[in-house]
């Protein structure tokens, strides 16, 4: 069994159970829009009006919206002797966490990508900003997922593992919003912040699984 | 009988020592296992019947000892024989929202097999709720869909943790025979059970006492 395809295995299996009944795939685009529409009447019109601050809010719900659920990435797996099996046949730790790192993004996070001209609209965004607003939530989302997935790998075996998944992914969570929301201010795509948020991602996607693996063997013994 | 497509495998444990927390859980546990051959697993709660397991399974870092396998045509090496096992633990590790056919499917290939899901449903007696939900399915039903993966992932060695819990008579027998076919067509396993589980075939047993 090749990385590859242990990798493609778990994704196409958690992709198929999201989309099931009470799968959670609609969770975080639902928190998502709900945080947009409170915070636009928690603004009001007058301030709506003056803009610069839609782009910024949305990315903030995007953040919180990705990190939703997410304490819960792991669990299932390691408590009803899933992971037990999958080691056993000879499955790579790392492309398992991959996997199932990737389907909650594409399952979670990518229906808020989507969902993201609207809500900044909602917000009295410009529509020059829309562009770079998406560009920037589908580019810096792998490293806010694959980030949070490694608070989710330490906290797993743990009761109560909800904040402790914040606590411990959010210091690494700080940088790519800060430069998410620089690309939206600058307006432009070939930004050095759009350049800082793709280097983020790239490092989320890379550090990630090793460290998922890591947390996950220690909670197998 | 069911296809297999496995190769053979040999397995000796010498002198095996398990540590939890820092405690000893037994010392001194030595055995071989050679195709065909199967180990059943007796003992107090709290013996060591499933640490033995998971330590075989490489789950478990070892003590003190050697676990040691031997593929066919192999010499004997000193690694883990992951990628060798079908682990059946005591929970069932069915995912609730898919049904029947895509569990046994999504182990078909994690290992691999291109198997015939139907005709392994039929073996184990639930080809009925081949489109079923798991969410739905009783405990012990459920306990044969465990069996049915035992038999798509098609691997030489099978660890059983208490594998009759939960099932009635007829289900137990089923078990058995399952094992008895497995060890016929080449296989191996080592079984942690407190009943009376007694497949046909080369069929030793240890007793373990905590350390």
């Amino acid at each position: 069994m090749s990385w590859g395809q242990t990798f493609w295995a778990i994704l196409g299996r958690d992709m198929r159970m999201a989309r099931r009944a009470g799968g959670g795939w609609a969770q975080g685009a639902v928190f998502f829009l709900l945080f947009i529409l409170l915070a636009a009447f928690a603004i009001g019109p007058e301030t709506r009006a003056q803009g610069p601050i839609a782009p910024a809010l949305v990315w903030l719900a995007a953040v919180l919206a990705s990190q939703l659920s997410l304490d819960q990435l792991f669990r299932a797996d390691l408590e009803d002797g899933s992971l037990d099996i999958l080691v056993t046949s000879g499955a790579s730790l790392s492309a398992i966490a991959s996997g199932k790192t990737a389907a909650h993004w594409l399952a979670s996070f990518a229906p808020v990508t989507v969902l993201s001209p609207l809500a900044a609209l909602m917000l009295g965004a410009k529509v020059e900003t829309l562009v770079p607003l998406m560009a920037s939530l589908a580019i810096g989302g792998p490293a806010f997922v694959f980030f949070g997935a490694m608070g989710a790998a330490l906290a797993a075996g743990r009761a109560g593992g909800g904040l402790l998944v914040l606590l411990l992914s959010g210091p690494l969570l700080a940088p790519p919003l800060i430069f998410g929301a620089g690309v939206i201010r600058n307006g432009a795509l070939d930004s050095p912040d759009m350049k800082l948020l793709m280097a983020s991602s790239l490092m989320a996607l890379v550090l990630s699984p090793l460290i998922c693996a890591a947390a996950l063997r220690v909670h197998l013994e | 009988m069911q296809d297999t497509s496995f190769s053979p495998l040999s397995l000796r444990a010498e002198e095996l020592g398990c540590d939890r927390a820092d405690n000893p859980v037994f010392r001194g546990v030595s055995f071989k296992l050679d195709p065909g051959e199967a180990l059943v697993l007796r003992g107090d709660n709290g013996a060591g019947k499933t640490s033995l397991l998971r330590l075989v399974a490489g789950l478990l870092p070892l003590a003190e000892g050697v676990l040691q396998i031997k593929p066919e045509g192999a010499d004997w090496q000193n690694t883990s024989a992951s990628g060798h096992i079908a682990w059946q633990g005591h929970e069932d590790a069915h995912k609730q929202a898919l049904s029947v056919s895509e569990n046994l499917a999504f182990w078909a290939r994690i290992h691999n097999r291109k198997t015939n899901i139907e005709n392994t449903l039929e073996r184990v007696g639930i080809a009925k709720l081949y489109s079923f939900q798991v969410g739905r399915l009783s405990a012990g039903q459920k306990r044969r869909l465990a069996l049915a993966r035992l038999l798509v992932q098609d691997q030489p060695l099978w660890l059983m943790d208490e594998p009759t819990a939960a099932l009635d008579g007829k289900a137990a027998a089923l078990c058995e025979a399952l094992v008895a076919d497995h060890l016929q067509a080449g296989g191996i396993a080592l079984i942690a059970t407190h009943s009376a589980f007694a497949p046909k075939g080369r069929v030793s047993a240890l007793n373990l006492v905590a350390a």
